[in-house]
């Protein structure tokens, strides 16, 4: 009787397989770590939103010159730090901070006169904020009025960034939301926050879970398929939660969260042959690639992780060119260029309410 | 005798006349030279060692014509600066601020914007505009006070006038936001970067209104002292003798500041 040859499923498997050849070698550098399921180009138009990572990916697009989606651009006068100050061109629309799915699904619905958030404006200190995008006006609005005149035209808008695009980015940021009780609306900073008062009647606390996630994920594809037909690549946000009201440790509800995100990613992958995702988190937020890339407060993602992140993006689409340097309209003050390079983040302003 | 530079587009015309119909006394002791020229092509100077120069030929040929003696200004010869007008003007304003509205003013297929925003808006178009850049040259040559001040406002007539116009001018309550945010743009700069801003007297305005007396307007004058008999824009000599008055007291007090009360409009 001849010898049958070992057989393995593994044998025929390429190096990124394994985790010897895939991550401690790394023959072949991080170029096998993300696969694109489509391509992209600098014809194709592209949205952006999600947490305050996505910023990131947003502005790496915009100084390689990708056309990024812009249907609420600053006026005329608002430029660099001072337009981004007022939340402009920071996504494809003046939403500011999308940190959940479903965040995401009821400006959407909103949009389309198909949800009516139960509480729009939040007070603190006589001025007036848009409760559903609360750090886009730094400042607060004059009055009620105006924060409800600016919401409507914001909402014009929204439909408007999402027509006609190729590509949808979001970065999955957060599980963990305040909701108004009686709407079900859901809020991107926990109220009283940036502004409004912490009513237990009025909010409550929520944690979704990946199922709740997804299927917040697939009624937005829907809704973003009636007026374009774009293809959708997700991330996951690689930076901790600030805060976390589930009861936990914080870095045991970050871990949770992170992981019921990534979950929700690759379900969706698994549903969708339009949507991808791209694995920024694991080269962020795992330690096995021997860098790393998070600030003193391990928390913030330090540039040199985005360039990084970024490099492996552009690269696995086939754009290897260095990124050019973008030419300031006036060279900023030092404090200025921090500003543009750091992601606006509200959740950071919970680390106020730590003892 | 201490000595002012002007530096402006059309609308120092006015003002020229009317610095020579001032009396003496009211000059304070200061002489002039003015540096007048198209408002367009003020964006073609530069420093070239310690002058203000320019390779455009036409406006070398305005500043030789209108001050009369040079076609490159030396600031080094001047104890203050005034600049006037190039696109710090209502209209050039309004072209920029045109898509744009303010919650109250909200309009189809206008861009709306908070109020902070609007004024920080208006206050990133003033910090760019061309009399701002004329005044960063100056500084950088010059420790002299530099004084700046808008083009006059529209006279009151734009408001029934039947040219067509989508922008903020020809509606009072417009006209006087777009005004009142140029004038906060400036305060902010006067803050930030020592110019100091020269508000249109008081009694050149419509009480209470970001219009000017239509009586100002009816033999205006642009910058080579030609009557523009239908010009909504532009002002007479009448109106030059009242802004050169204030502008001689700035030049005096040596801070830019007149014995007037500036307009309520700002506050």
């Amino acid at each position: 009787m001849p010898d049958t040859p070992v057989s393995s499923p593994y044998q025929d498997l390429p190096p990124e397989a394994f985790w010897r050849t895939g991550v401690v070698e790394q023959p072949e550098g991080l170029a096998k770590l993300y696969t694109p399921r489509f391509p992209l180009d600098r014809t194709m138009r592209i949205a952006t939103a999600g947490s305050c990572f996505a910023q990131h990916i947003g502005r790496h697009l915009k100084k390689r010159g990708y056309q990024l989606s812009d249907a609420e651009p600053a006026p005329p006068g608002l430029t660099g730090p001072t337009a981004a100050h007022f939340g402009y061109g920071i996504y494809s629309a003046r939403y500011g901070n999308i940190y959940t799915v479903r965040q995401f699904l009821q400006l959407f619905q909103e949009s389309e006169g198909a949800f009516t958030p139960g509480e729009i404006v939040w007070e603190r200190d006589g001025r007036y904020f848009d409760a559903l995008r609360p750090g886009i006006e730094p400042d607060g609005f004059d009055s009620p009025e105006e924060v409800l005149a600016l919401r409507r035209y914001h909402l014009e808008r929204v439909r408007e960034a999402f027509r006609k695009v190729h590509l949808v980015v979001f970065t999955l940021g957060l599980t963990e939301a305040w909701i108004h009780r009686e709407s079900g609306t859901v809020f991107p900073t926990a109220p009283g926050t940036i502004a409004g008062q912490y009513d237990p009647a009025r909010y409550v606390f929520k944690n979704f879970t990946q199922q709740e996630i997804v299927s917040d994920f697939v009624a937005l594809r829907n809704r973003i398929r009636q007026i374009s037909r774009p293809k959708f690549l997700l991330t996951v946000s690689p930076v901790p939660l600030t805060a976390t009201a589930s009861g936990q440790h914080v870095l045991v509800a970050t871990m949770q969260s992170k992981s019921v995100l990534r979950a929700a990613a690759a379900t969706l992958c698994g549903m969708h042959a339009d949507i991808d995702y791209f694995p920024s988190y694991e080269m962020i937020a795992t330690p096995f690639l021997g860098e790393n890339f998070y600030d003193a407060n391990r928390r913030s993602v330090t540039e040199r992780g985005v360039e990084k992140v970024m490099q492996v993006f552009f690269a696995a689409h086939g754009d290897v060119a260095p990124a050019p340097e973008a030419v300031p309209e006036t060279a900023p003050e030092p404090d200025e260029r921090d500003a543009v390079a750091d992601a606006i983040c509200e959740d950071v302003l919970l680390e106020a309410f730590g003892r | 005798m201490p000595k002012l530079c002007v530096i402006g587009s059309s609308h120092a015309g006015a003002i020229k006349l009317g610095w020579e119909a001032l009396p003496e006394p009211d000059r304070s002791g200061w002489s002039a030279d003015f540096f007048v020229a198209v408002a367009q092509r003020g964006r073609s100077l530069a420093i070239a060692g310690s002058h203000l120069v320019t390779d455009d030929e036409e406006l070398r040929a305005d500043f030789r014509r209108t001050s009369g003696h040079s076609e490159h200004i030396e600031p080094d010869l001047y104890q203050a600066f005034f600049i006037i007008g190039f696109d710090l003007s209502p209209t050039s304003m309004d072209k920029l601020a045109k898509r744009m509205r303010t919650w109250m003013f909200v309009e189809p297929g206008r861009s709306v914007v908070s109020q902070r925003c609007f004024e920080a808006a208006i206050e990133g178009i003033v910090r760019a505009t061309t009399a701002v850049e004329i005044a960063r040259m100056v500084r950088s040559l010059s420790p002299a006070p530099i004084i700046v001040m808008p083009a006059p406002q529209p006279s009151a007539e734009i408001e029934t006038s039947a040219e067509e116009d989508e922008g903020w001018l020809k509606k009072p309550a417009m006209a006087e936001a777009l005004f009142a945010a140029t004038r906060r743009g400036l305060a902010s700069l006067e803050r930030s970067e020592g110019f100091l801003a020269l508000n249109q007297p008081a009694e050149t305005l419509v009480p209470g209104q970001a219009y000017t007396r239509p009586d100002f307007a009816r033999d205006a004058v642009n910058g080579l002292g030609k009557i523009r008999p239908a010009d909504m824009f532009h002002m007479d000599a009448k109106y030059g003798e009242l802004v050169a008055r204030d502008l001689a007291q700035a030049c005096a007090a040596g801070d830019g500041t007149t014995e007037r009360e500036p307009q309520s409009l700002t506050a």
